[in-house]
């Protein structure tokens, strides 16, 4: 049991935890000036929740010391600076051979595979809406996957791959349990609300239609930001780009339409593409032609023909998995 | 913890007296001997009784596999933890060997701070781990890790917040 719960039940802020967090890792430095040292010593006896905090943030060093320093060095050194997702999964392995090893860890790295161990997922081509136990409600984009995990604490999705739209419900336990979107560049809070978050290679993209989120990169927490309804940004493990705005047409997938104002075509197929298996994209000199009007995502075969309609473009199908989109003839 | 929650015939004595021998099955086969397996099975019971929620018949199957899992990969990395430990003393004269009882407090340590920097997310953990064992100053920990003395502070802050949230459950 977590020695918090013994030695008192009020829990500290996070706020306060985040202030001692800054302070302990200032004088962890090396260089902290002698001022810095007085000012932490002040912090502290300010407020008893201070230094509790303080005592709580301890618990590593507290725990290091029980073992003398050069076994922990040996024991928990690990090889350059791996993931520690990559060494857990490497674990998972053990049962399975060694031999798989490589082709594993690139596979694991596959939104197929992350889609094939997820609790929720969707095909290529596939939007489904799933109502979780609060109510909340969950559209998941096309080739999506997503772990729902409800305990007394918190709500959390994490998502491993592709897009969610959520539109948060009341929650209905006793106490109030933050309702959080995990993925692995971060976290994104939800504060009662409509948003959608997209993971992408390098990085993950949040849109706030109603209420507001705070999204807190997985690496440094200072770097967290809050986004209002209309604002949206896009962030990895170490920080958030500006604010940008966001339109209303940004959530028509939910709808199992693409809803194009003034689109490139470059962005048109790109976004296509997460709703067809195969390769699908445009020559460069057709990639800044503009569109604009509604299509369907759940046909998009179709999409690609209306596309051909209204602008001068003409697509070559290779075979069905391997289409192009070039300057008409 | 409460027994009492579990009256007689309980769901919980059913989920044990169906699914207690093919568990203990299944963790024979997987961990390759009898011991191990009993204990495990048994510690998945325990886990189930801890959190006072027994799963539904339907999902109990895939539920007690999935703690067991767990279980086999936490005692995976005890071993793979004791060994390490045991290799690192190996080489110590002696009057310096731990004894028994210390041996074993060490890798209970070891182990929690283990779990502890699994919770971490990556380069945090990296940050701590080269200031608090290597002894690096952030200088250098920026060097290695390619990225700003700051980001480094910062990288320490996080693993810190990250480090009581692990041990005292998620922060609010």
């Amino acid at each position: 049991m977590p020695p918090s719960k013994i030695l008192s039940a009020a829990p500290i802020s996070m706020d306060v935890l985040q202030q001692a967090a800054t302070w302990m890792a200032r004088l962890w430095s090396g260089d902290a000036s002698a001022q810095d040292h007085t000012a932490c010593a002040q912090w502290r006896a300010a407020h008893p929740d201070h230094e509790r905090a303080w005592q709580q943030l301890d618990v590593f060093q507290q725990k290091l010391n029980c073992v003398p320093r050069e076994v922990a060095r040996q024991v928990l050194r690990e090889p350059a600076v791996p993931a520690n997702r990559k060494r857990r999964d490497a674990l998972r392995m053990l049962g399975v051979g060694i031999v798989a090893f490589g082709a594993f860890e690139m596979l694991r790295e596959t939104d197929v595979w992350q889609r094939a161990r997820a609790a929720q997922s969707t095909a290529i081509g596939e939007i489904r809406q799933i109502v979780l136990p609060d109510g909340t409600q969950v559209t998941l984009a096309s080739g999506t996957a997503l772990d729902v995990r409800f305990d007394s604490q918190e709500r959390v999705l994490e998502l491993r791959a592709g897009e969610i739209f959520v539109s948060t419900a009341h929650d209905p336990a006793p106490t109030r349990r933050p309702f959080r979107v995990r993925d692995r560049h971060g976290m994104v809070e939800a504060l009662g609300t409509r948003f959608d978050v997209r993971l992408n290679a390098d990085s993950s993209q949040v849109k706030v239609y109603e209420g507001m989120v705070e999204v807190r990169p997985a690496d440094d927490f200072s770097a967290a930001m809050r986004l209002a309804a209309g604002q949206g940004c896009s962030f990895d493990a170490d920080s958030c780009s500006a604010r940008v705005a966001v339109s209303e047409s940004g959530e028509s997938w939910t709808r199992g339409v693409l809803l194009a104002e003034n689109m490139r075509v470059a962005d048109f197929v790109t976004e296509l593409s997460r709703y067809r298996p195969g390769l699908l994209h445009c020559s460069a000199d057709v990639a800044d032609l503009r569109v604009s009007g509604v299509f369907p995502l759940r046909d998009t075969d179709r999409a690609l023909y209306n596309l051909s309609l209204v602008l001068p473009v003409s697509l070559v199908y290779r075979t069905r998995f391997w289409v192009s989109v070039e300057a008409a003839a | 913890m409460s027994v009492a929650e579990f009256a007689p015939s309980s769901p919980l004595e059913s989920l044990y007296a169906e699914h207690h021998g093919w568990l203990r099955g299944w963790l024979r086969k997987k961990l390759g001997n009898a011991f191990d397996a009993a204990d495990l099975a048994h510690d998945t019971y325990l886990r189930i009784l801890s959190t006072g929620r027994v799963p539904q018949a339907e999902e109990a199957r895939q539920h007690l596999t999935q703690i067991a899992n767990g279980l086999v990969i936490d005692l995976y990395r005890r071993r793979q933890i004791e060994s390490a430990y045991l290799d690192a003393i190996a080489n110590l004269p002696e009057p310096l060997a731990p004894s028994e009882e210390e041996r074993a407090l060490v890798i209970e340590a070891l182990v929690e701070i283990d779990t502890i920097l699994h919770a971490l997310p990556p380069k945090a953990r990296a940050a701590l781990l080269l200031c608090r064992l290597e002894g690096l100053s952030y200088r250098e920990i920026a060097e290695q890790l390619q990225v700003s003395v700051s980001s480094v502070e910062k990288y320490i802050a996080t693993g810190l917040l990250a480090c009581a949230q692990a041990v005292y459950g998620p922060l609010q």
